[in-house]
């Protein structure tokens, strides 16, 4: 019965075959098989579910696009500015809106904070 | 002729104005639809509606928790 | 073993069957049809050319082995007696689920069933979309026209989807000038959300997709190719779909009193029992819930109806999160019975999200306690309460 599936393979498809049964073994030895199955239950599978898929994770990824596109208009060499050119900066509205996010971003972070060390 | 009550209370989606269209299909010229609803959105769209469709609006007041409309129904091509 | 027979395998039906563990129930599962249909499939065949077989399944590979699949078609059930009709057989039990999905009702507005005949639609099934990628394919000038007959039918943003998809489409095709889409709705806005609406109407202006608000089908001539509306206008059209009224099951159901006027089962919007049943539940499409009828309540009120019959105090809350897609971009739209839909931004993530979730479907259905905990982390991350005024 094996054998005459093997003779319908064709070589690649041996090939393949044996190269992913080699693969098995070797996650069979090492106990990696034995280990995924144990962690394939539906309480592991949630709690890793609610750590990736949470309020941030999505927000973050919501606005991934944007980040990256924004990091790609960065200047190679941003010009330096000093106190008083920051000031002057300070009057840019996209500027206002960058620090606006910024700072509400530290807010948010310093509450995360707080509420783990106390 | 006949007073038709559509009670629309508490509906948000797809809303009251659904509710409306929905007993408007059926009506007939000379009745009365009186509408009753809680979303706020209501009052503006109900406006807006009677503007676009030609009927009349008879009444239109803000209860204690809820808005009531009176439309007479004018406007039906028969 | 409690027997239960679920009327209906298809979004709701077929995720309840394969939830309820074998060793303390005998599932039945009764449809007409053998192949399971991914309904919002029909977008992709209709306005970007997909196979048709790519959104079919047969119905019995997607059970688990365990559960018996009759193919025939439901005439009657029996709520005092506790039976069910088909066309051959006769069958009683101890739970019955009714997950019979929604009666599109062509007839009830004259033309519509003409249109259907002609051009095809994305409502019926994948046959009819692939006929409408066909007549759109032909289509050279003109409008297509895609308008809504009553303002109750399956995934609220379908509309949208289409007329961005076909506007694309149109786009792709080199047609763009010559070619109007037009989306003909009975709200006051571009969708019966504000909040949502406030978010789509610069993409669809951006588009150059026309809106008519206020625009309830009553009627279509198609000799002058004219659609009418109940609040008194008119639009012309070179190619137009007509979204037909909905309605609950057509088939008969004692007492009559648990249909509502439209036909549909009436039952408590949390427990999804049938009112003044204790061992009947409807789920999906073919209820009175004041939800969206979508997929996504299907499957959760399936899941909810798997822990009551397995003895838990399960609860759906009412929520939504119908797929909203534009040009590349896409948006989620989400309410519960407590919170009307959030603000939800358009973002290239979001339309990920939903290719992955047509992706995973057939997957999601036969594997639910797989996917149940994944989705179950999404819904809570997504809550509108959790999400509140300032949206997603
Ligand atoms: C274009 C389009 C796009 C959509 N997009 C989305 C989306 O993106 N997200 C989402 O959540 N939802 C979407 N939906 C909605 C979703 O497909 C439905 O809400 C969902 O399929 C409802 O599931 P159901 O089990 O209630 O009914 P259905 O899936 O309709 O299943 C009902 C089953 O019952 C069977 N049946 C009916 N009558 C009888 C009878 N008398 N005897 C025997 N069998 C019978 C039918 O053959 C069918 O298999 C979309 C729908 C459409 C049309």
């Amino acid at each position: 019965m094996a054998s005459k599936v093997l003779e319908e393979l064709s070589e690649n498809e041996t090939d393949a075959l044996k190269k992913t049964l080699c693969f098995l073994m070797k996650l069979n030895e090492m106990g990696i098989l034995d280990t995924l199955n144990h962690l394939l239950e539906p309480e592991v599978i949630g709690g890793l579910s609610s750590l990736i898929l949470n309020k941030g994770t999505l927000k973050l990824l919501d606005n991934v696009d944007t980040l990256l596109k924004s990091l790609g208009e960065v200047p190679k060499e941003p010009k330096e500015v000093g106190v008083f050119g920051l000031l002057g900066e300070l009057r840019d509205p996209d500027v206002k809106r960058g620090l606006g996010f910024v700072i509400a971003l530290l807010r948010s972070l310093g509450k995360a904070l707080k509420s783990n060390f106390s | 002729m006949a007073v038709i009550r559509v009670d629309a209370r508490g509906m948000a989606c797809p809303g009251p104005i659904s509710a409306l269209t929905k007993a408007y299909r059926k009506a007939k010229n000379g009745d009365i639809l009186e509408v009753l609803a809680t979303d706020p959105g209501f009052k503006p769209d109900v406006q807006a509606w009677v503007k676009r469709t030609g009927n009349e609006l008879t009444e239109l007041t803000e209860e204690k928790d809820y808005i009531k409309a009176s439309i007479k129904v004018t406007a039906k091509k028969t | 073993m409690k027997k239960v027979v679920i009327l209906g395998g298809g979004g709701g039906g077929a995720i309840l069957a394969n939830l309820l563990p074998k060793d303390e129930f005998d599932v039945t599962v009764i449809d007409k049809k053998e192949n399971h249909v991914f309904l919002p499939g029909n977008l992709f065949i209709a306005f970007m050319g997909h196979k048709k077989e790519r959104y079919m399944k047969p119905l019995k590979e997607l059970l688990k082995p365990h559960i018996k699949f009759l193919h025939d078609e439901i005439i009657s059930l029996d709520l005092n007696e506790r039976k069910i009709k088909t066309k051959g057989k006769e069958i009683e039990y101890d739970y019955v689920a009714i997950a019979t999905g929604a009666h599109l009702d062509y007839d009830a507005i004259s033309g519509n069933t003409e249109l259907l005949n002609k051009f095809g639609d994305y409502y019926s099934g994948p046959e009819n979309a692939a006929k409408l990628h066909n007549t759109l394919m032909g289509m050279k000038e003109g409008n297509f026209v895609i308008a809504v007959a009553d303002p109750i039918y399956m995934c609220p943003p379908a509309p949208q989807k289409g007329a961005f998809l076909s506007s694309k489409f149109f786009a792709k095709r080199g047609l763009k000038e010559k070619v109007k889409v037009i989306l003909a709705l009975p709200f006051p806005h571009a969708y019966s959300s504000k909040v949502i609406s406030d978010i789509i109407e610069p993409e669809l202006r951006k588009e150059g997709i026309e809106v008519h608000t206020f625009f309830t089908v009553d009627s279509i001539d198609t000799k002058n190719k004219k659609i009418f509306s109940v609040e008194g206008e008119e639009i012309n059209y070179e190619v137009a779909v007509v979204i037909p009224i909905h309605e609950g099951p057509e088939y008969e159901v004692k007492p009559a009193e648990v249909k509502d006027d439209s036909n549909y089962i009436k039952i408590d919007k949390y427990t999804s029992k049938v009112e003044g049943f204790d061992d009947a539940y409807a789920i999906g499409d073919c209820t009175n819930a004041p939800t969206s009828k979508s997929g996504v309540t299907a499957h959760l009120q399936a899941e909810t109806v798997a822990s009551r019959l397995q003895g838990f105090d399960a609860k759906y809350s009412g929520r939504t999160n119908c797929p909203l897609l534009t040009n590349g971009t896409g948006l989620f739209i989400i309410s519960d019975y407590d919170h009307p839909p959030v603000p939800v931004k358009l973002s290239k993530f979001k339309r990920l999200m939903e290719d992955l979730f047509v992706a995973t479907y057939w997957d999601a259905i036969r594997y639910p306690e797989l996917w149940e905990p994944i989705f179950k982390a999404y819904f809570e991350a997504t809550n509108p309460e959790v999400l509140g005024k300032e949206g997603w």
